[in-house]
C-alpha cells in the first residue's frame, strides 16, 4: 500500500459543546479524487481548514503528503480553495496571480500565463477582479490554487457559482489532473450527483461524523431501485402477483398519489432482476401490465436517506490496495 | 525569512498602489497642513482672530504664538491626534481588508510564513505614515515660509521637526494595537471602534491630568498639547508606548500564526 497523501486519524474539533468534526478517520491515496459529501454545516469546511492548518483539531492527528499539518514546507505541494473564492478586487486577474506566485515562491514567471490559459481567463487577464462575474472569480480561485502545479488540491465546493459549461470544464480538468498528472484531489460538495461524476472515492460527513465511505464504483449498488408496474385494475394485478410469489405494494397506500398515476411497487431483488417474470405473472392473471419499469433512486434522495437515517457510523470494510 | 518578507512586501505595496486609500490619507494630511497654516495666518493678526470668533479662540488654545516654534508645536499636535486617526485607518485598512475581502484565508497555507505577511503589513504601515509626516512637514515649511513666520533658526527647526518625527513614531507604535484589533475582530468594525474609544479616552484622561499613565495620551503630551509651560511625559511613559507597540506587534504575529482561522 502506498503512503496516503492525506491521513486523518480520530480527528475532532469542538467549539464548546458543539462538535464541528467528530472523531473522523480517513485516508486519501495518491491520484485519488476523494469527495467529501455533506449537507451545509456537516463539518466539511472545518475538516478542510484543519487539513490546511487554519484550524487546530481538538484531538487527533492530521498528515498531508506524509508530514504533520503545521510544517510550512508542506504548502508548496498543496493548492487550495476554501469556501467562496476571493481575490483582491482592485488588482487585475494577472496581478492577483502574480501575488500568489511570489508568496508561493515560484520562480517560473510563465506559470501565471499558464494558469490564465488553463482556466480560460485570457480575455479577463487585464480586468480588475471586482469587475469579474462570479463564475470567473471561481475560475480565478481555481487558477490560484493550481498556479504552482501542486500534487494535492484541497477544494471546498469547487464548482459553486459556475455555470453548467464551467462545471463540466472543472470536472473534466479535475479528472484529467488525477488520471494523467497524478494529482490527488480532495474536494467537498453537497451535491452527490455532481461528485459521483468525478470522484473515485466518496465519504459522507453528517453532523461532524463520517457516516459512510465507499468507492465511487460502489455507488450504483447502494442506490435503491424499485420496479413500478401499471395495470388497469391494480387490486386484481396485486392478487395475480401475490399468487406468483411477488410482494407488491400499492403506490397510493400513502394517499398522496392521484388515482390516474396509481401503480404497484415491487422492491424485492427477484422482481428487479427478472421483470419479465412479473410481466408473465400479470398476463397469466388476466391483468397485462400497462407499464413496467425499473426505477433507480435519485442520487440526492439516496444522500438524504443516508444522512437522515444514519444513527451510528456505518463504514465499509477497509480497502485492500 | 528576508525573501519571504520581501515577497509579502511586494504584494502589500501592489495592493496599496492600486488602492484609493493612500490618496485619501494624503488628502487628509494636506487638509491638516492647510488648517495649521490657516491658524498661523489667523494668529499673526489678533484683530482677524477676534473677528473669527470661535475659530480664533481655538487657534489661541491650540497654537499659542504665530512663530516657527509655535507652528512646529502645532504640527506635532496634528501628528499626535490626527496621526492616531489617519495612521490608525492606514493600519486598520491593511489588516481589516483581508477579512472584508475574504482574502485572509489565501495567506494562511503558503510557503511564505504568516509572520512575514504581518511584518510586511507593519513595515508598509510605518513607511506610509512616515511619508505622510514628511508630506505634512514639507507642506508646513512651505506655508510657514509663505506666511513669513518669525523665529526661524536651525536650532528651532531641528527641535521642532525632531518633536514632530518623534511624535509620529510614538503614534505609530500605538496604532499597531488597531492592527491587532482588526485581526482579532476579523474586519474594520472592531478596530475602528477601538481607535475611537482609545482616542476619546486619551483626551479625557489627559484632561484629568493622568495622561502620562495612559500610553494613548502620551504622543499628545509629547507634542506639547498641554502648553509650553507643562513638562512632557517622562521616560517611563515613553517606554510604556514602546512596550505597547512591541506587544501589539508580537500579539498580532502570534494571533495570525496560532489562532483558529475558522471564518
Amino acid at each position: 500500500m502506498s503512503t496516503p497523501v492525506i491521513t486523518v486519524r480520530d480527528v475532532s474539533k469542538r467549539y464548546g459543546q458543539v462538535a464541528a468534526v467528530d472523531d473522523v478517520t480517513l485516508d486519501v491515496q495518491p491520484g485519488e479524487v476523494y469527495a467529501l459529501l455533506g449537507l451545509n454545516g456537516a463539518g466539511k469546511t472545518t475538516l478542510i481548514r484543519m487539513l490546511l492548518g487554519m484550524v487546530r483539531p481538538t484531538t487527533g492527528r492530521l498528515e498531508v503528503t506524509g508530514q504533520r499539518v503545521g510544517d510550512r514546507s508542506v504548502w508548496s505541494q498543496v493548492g487550495y480553495l476554501v469556501e467562496s473564492p476571493s481575490a483582491y478586487p482592485e488588482l487585475t486577474v494577472r496581478e492577483n496571480l502574480e501575488v500568489v506566485r511570489r508568496l508561493r515562491k515560484v520562480d517560473d514567471h510563465s506559470c501565471v500565463n499558464d494558469a490564465i490559459d488553463l482556466f480560460g481567463l485570457r480575455p479577463y487577464a487585464g480586468r480588475r477582479a471586482r469587475a469579474l462575474s462570479l463564475g470567473n472569480v471561481q475560475r480565478l480561485g481555481l487558477a490560484k490554487a493550481f498556479l504552482h502545479r501542486p500534487s494535492l488540491l484541497l477544494l471546498d465546493e469547487p464548482v459553486n457559482s459556475l455555470d453548467p459549461a464551467g462545471v463540466v470544464e472543472v470536472r473534466d480538468m479535475l479528472v484529467d489532473l488525477a488520471r494523467n498528472h497524478g494529482v490527488t484531489v480532495f474536494l467537498s460538495s453537497h451535491r452527490l450527483a455532481e461528485v459521483a461524476r468525478v470522484a473515485t472515492r466518496i465519504g459522507v460527513l453528517h453532523q461532524g461524523r463520517l457516516v459512510d465511505e465507499f468507492d465511487a464504483d460502489a455507488l450504483a449498488s447502494r442506490v435503491r431501485a424499485r420496479l413500478e408496474v401499471g395495470a388497469r385494475d391494480i387490486v386484481r394485478a396485486a392478487a395475480a402477483l401475490r399468487e406468483a410469489g411477488f410482494e407488491a405494494r400499492d403506490s397510493a397506500a400513502g394517499g398522496a398519489v392521484p388515482a390516474g398515476s396509481r401503480m404497484l411497487v415491487l422492491d424485492d431483488i427477484k422482481a428487479l432482476e427478472h421483470p419479465e417474470l412479473v410481466a408473465s405473472a400479470l398476463v397469466r392473471g388476466g391483468e397485462p401490465p400497462t407499464r413496467i419499469a425499473v426505477v433507480e433512486e435519485d442520487l440526492e434522495k439516496y444522500f438524504l436517506r443516508l444522512v437522515t437515517s444514519t444513527v451510528g457510523v456505518v463504514r465499509e470494510a477497509p480497502r485492500v490496495q | 525569512m528576508f525573501s519571504e518578507i520581501a515577497a509579502a512586501l511586494w504584494a502589500e505595496l501592489l495592493k496599496v498602489r492600486r488602492s484609493l486609500v493612500p490618496w485619501v490619507t494624503v488628502a487628509a494630511f494636506t487638509v491638516a497642513g492647510l488648517v495649521g497654516g490657516f491658524f498661523m495666518f489667523v494668529l499673526q493678526d489678533p484683530a482677524r482672530a477676534r473677528s473669527l470668533g470661535l475659530l480664533g479662540a481655538k487657534a489661541q488654545f491650540a497654537g499659542g504664538t504665530a512663530d516657527w516654534a509655535g507652528y512646529f508645536a502645532f504640527i506635532a499636535q496634528i501628528a499626535a491626534v490626527g496621526g492616531l486617526l489617519v495612521f490608525g485607518l492606514v493600519i486598520i485598512w491593511l489588516f481589516g481588508r483581508e477579512f472584508s475581502d475574504r482574502t485572509a484565508k489565501d495567506l494562511l497555507a503558503l510557503p511564505t510564513a504568516r509572520s512575514a505577511v504581518v511584518a510586511a503589513k507593519l513595515i508598509v504601515a510605518a513607511g506610509w505614515c512616515l511619508l505622510l509626516t514628511v508630506q505634512l512637514i514639507v507642506l508646513s515649511l512651505l506655508l510657514g515660509a509663505i506666511l513669513g513666520l518669525p523665529g526661524w533658526s536651525a536650532d528651532t527647526a531641528l527641535r521642532g521637526l525632531g518633536t514632530v518625527v518623534a511624535t509620529t513614531l510614538l503614534t505609530l507604535a500605538l496604532t499597531t494595537t488597531y492592527g491587532l484589533a482588526a485581526s482579532i475582530g476579523r474586519g474594520y468594525l472592531a478596530a475602528v471602534g477601538a481607535m475611537f474609544v482609545s482616542l476619546f479616552a486619551a483626551q479625557v484622561i489627559a484632561a484629568l491630568g493622568f495622561g502620562a499613565w495612559f500610553p494613548w495620551s502620551v504622543p499628545s503630551l509629547f507634542s506639547g498639547v498641554a502648553g509650553p509651560d507643562q513638562s512632557g511625559p517622562g521616560p517611563l511613559s515613553i517606554a510604556a508606548v514602546v512596550v505597547v507597540g512591541a506587544a501589539a506587534s508580537a500579539a498580532t504575529v502570534i494571533w495570525w500564526e496560532h489562532a483558529d482561522h475558522d471564518h
